[in-house]
């Protein structure tokens, strides 16, 4: 089947898994060999992924994520929920009893933001580089509570031209929805938006205002301020 | 602009899932499987049958994770490529979906509707860009597009469904796909 093509068609059925034995290993076997039939399977192929987030979306019963996570074998780490709160020493961190949750998330999250990949990097001073690599401005500040818990944290950072504030946060209570402001340096305040935070953990990216900004507030429900992260001065 | 730092923020996750780390995997599962059933339901139109297939999504996806490319294709898309390929394997091995007329009918609605405002950020910018795309299409081309990717239809179950002609279906689904494709490549020059 080297030299002979085969047709689009052919093509397009095998990208949409429509194509039967024993013309499927027959075509699987010339694809291996043939790059300009290749590249139009490549082309059909993407173009079919590309369409998929066009279905409706529904959401499985109630306990659906527990039961893939069991199945995954992973399952929450009984320290991080044990961690007593603490006092936050003069640098949080290091040694420092954080909540586990949203901070390791959250160093995820920064170290693909920044291109590094490093999960150990996040709190290390960094630049971006490069045509593609969206550089922060900063490296995340802890999320703290009154009680000085460290519950995540926040960045500014930038993906293109584009400003973002990136959050990364868990132990809100159950049921409440907490705003995000973020303070800029002028007293005034932006609301990034609204969300319930999970006791293990999210993060979400939001983008924002160019203006300088001093810090990242979580108000529930009640209008109390649950938690803060100051950011660096020039944020 | 935004989409690309939520995309940066979902690529995150799948490197935590990758990475078994609790939060990120239960994060990762919870944004993404009201996604990845509704897709299963559209091609297997049997919920149970979808369950199973999601949660096989899953663990593929979890087995996979290292070899994800943010580059390449968004959390979402790679997510929901798994999903197709899953739910087709499961309907094939069957052998018996259901040409519910019905369920058929309403997904080539719900498609091409706008998407559900309850969705992510991101997730709604790549909804409403393949539902923009897809309603580009002549209603001949979309319907069987919709069959054909979203709804798991083989060109002989769309010709059957449609009442039309095999070649006929094949042609609408290979001219559909390649308006897409141009559609697709105006958008990336946009971008
Ligand atoms: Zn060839």
């Amino acid at each position: 089947m080297t030299e002979q093509h085969p047709t689009e068609d052919m093509l397009i059925d095998l990208a949409l898994g429509d194509s039967a034995e024993p013309d499927h290993d027959a075509l699987v076997e010339h694809l291996t060999g043939c790059a300009s039939c290749r590249d139009t399977y490549d082309v059909a192929a993407r173009t079919i992924d590309q369409s998929l987030p066009a279905a409706p979306v529904l959401q499985p019963r109630p306990g659906f994520d527990q039961t893939v996570l069991t199945a995954l074998g992973i399952t929450p780490d009984p320290e991080a929920s044990a961690a007593p709160a603490r006092r936050r020493g003069a640098h949080d961190g290091a040694d420092g009893r954080v909540r586990r949750t949203g901070i390791l998330v959250a160093a995820v999250i920064l170290g693909v933001l920044i291109g590094a990949g490093s999960v150990a990097a996040w709190n290390q001073p960094w630049n971006g580089h490069g045509p593609d690599q969206p550089t922060a401005s900063m490296p995340g500040a802890a999320l703290t509570t009154a009680d000085d818990e460290v519950v995540g944290m926040a960045a500014v950072s930038y993906v293109g031209d584009q400003r973002v504030v990136v959050v990364a946060a868990g132990g809100g209570i159950e049921g409440t929805s907490y705003e995000c402001r973020l303070r800029l340096a002028d007293g005034s305040a932006v609301t990034l938006g609204e969300w319930p935070v999970p006791d293990d953990g999210a993060m979400w990216v939001m983008p924002a205002p160019a203006a300088p900004a001093v810090s990242v507030e979580l108000v529930a429900d009640d209008g109390t301020v649950w938690s803060t992260a100051t950011l660096d001065t020039d944020s | 602009m935004f989409t690309h730092a939520d995309r940066a923020s979902d690529a995150a996750l799948v490197e935590g899932l990758a990475l078994g780390d609790h939060p990120a995997a239960a994060a990762f599962v919870r944004r993404f499987q009201g996604a990845v059933f509704g897709l299963a339901v559209s091609i297997t139109r049997d919920p149970n049958l979808a369950e199973d297939v999601s949660q096989e999504v899953f663990l593929r996806a979890w087995r996979a994770a290292r070899t994800y490319d943010p580059r390449r294709a968004s959390a979402l898309t790679w997510l929901l490529t798994i999903t197709r390929n899953a739910a087709i394997d499961a309907v094939r091995v069957r052998r018996n979906t259901p040409t519910d007329d019905e369920a058929l009918e309403r997904l080539i609605h719900d498609s091409l509707r706008a998407p559900d405002p309850a969705m992510s950020t991101l997730h709604r910018v790549e909804a409403e860009r393949a539902i923009e795309r897809l309603r580009a299409l002549s209603p001949d081309q979309a319907r069987a597009v919709v069959l054909a990717v979203l709804g798991g239809c083989t060109a002989a179950q769309v010709s059957e469904y449609e009442n039309i002609p095999l070649g006929t279906a094949k042609t609408r689904i290979r001219a559909g796909l390649q308006r897409l494709r141009g559609l697709m490549s105006s958008e990336e020059h946009h971008d």
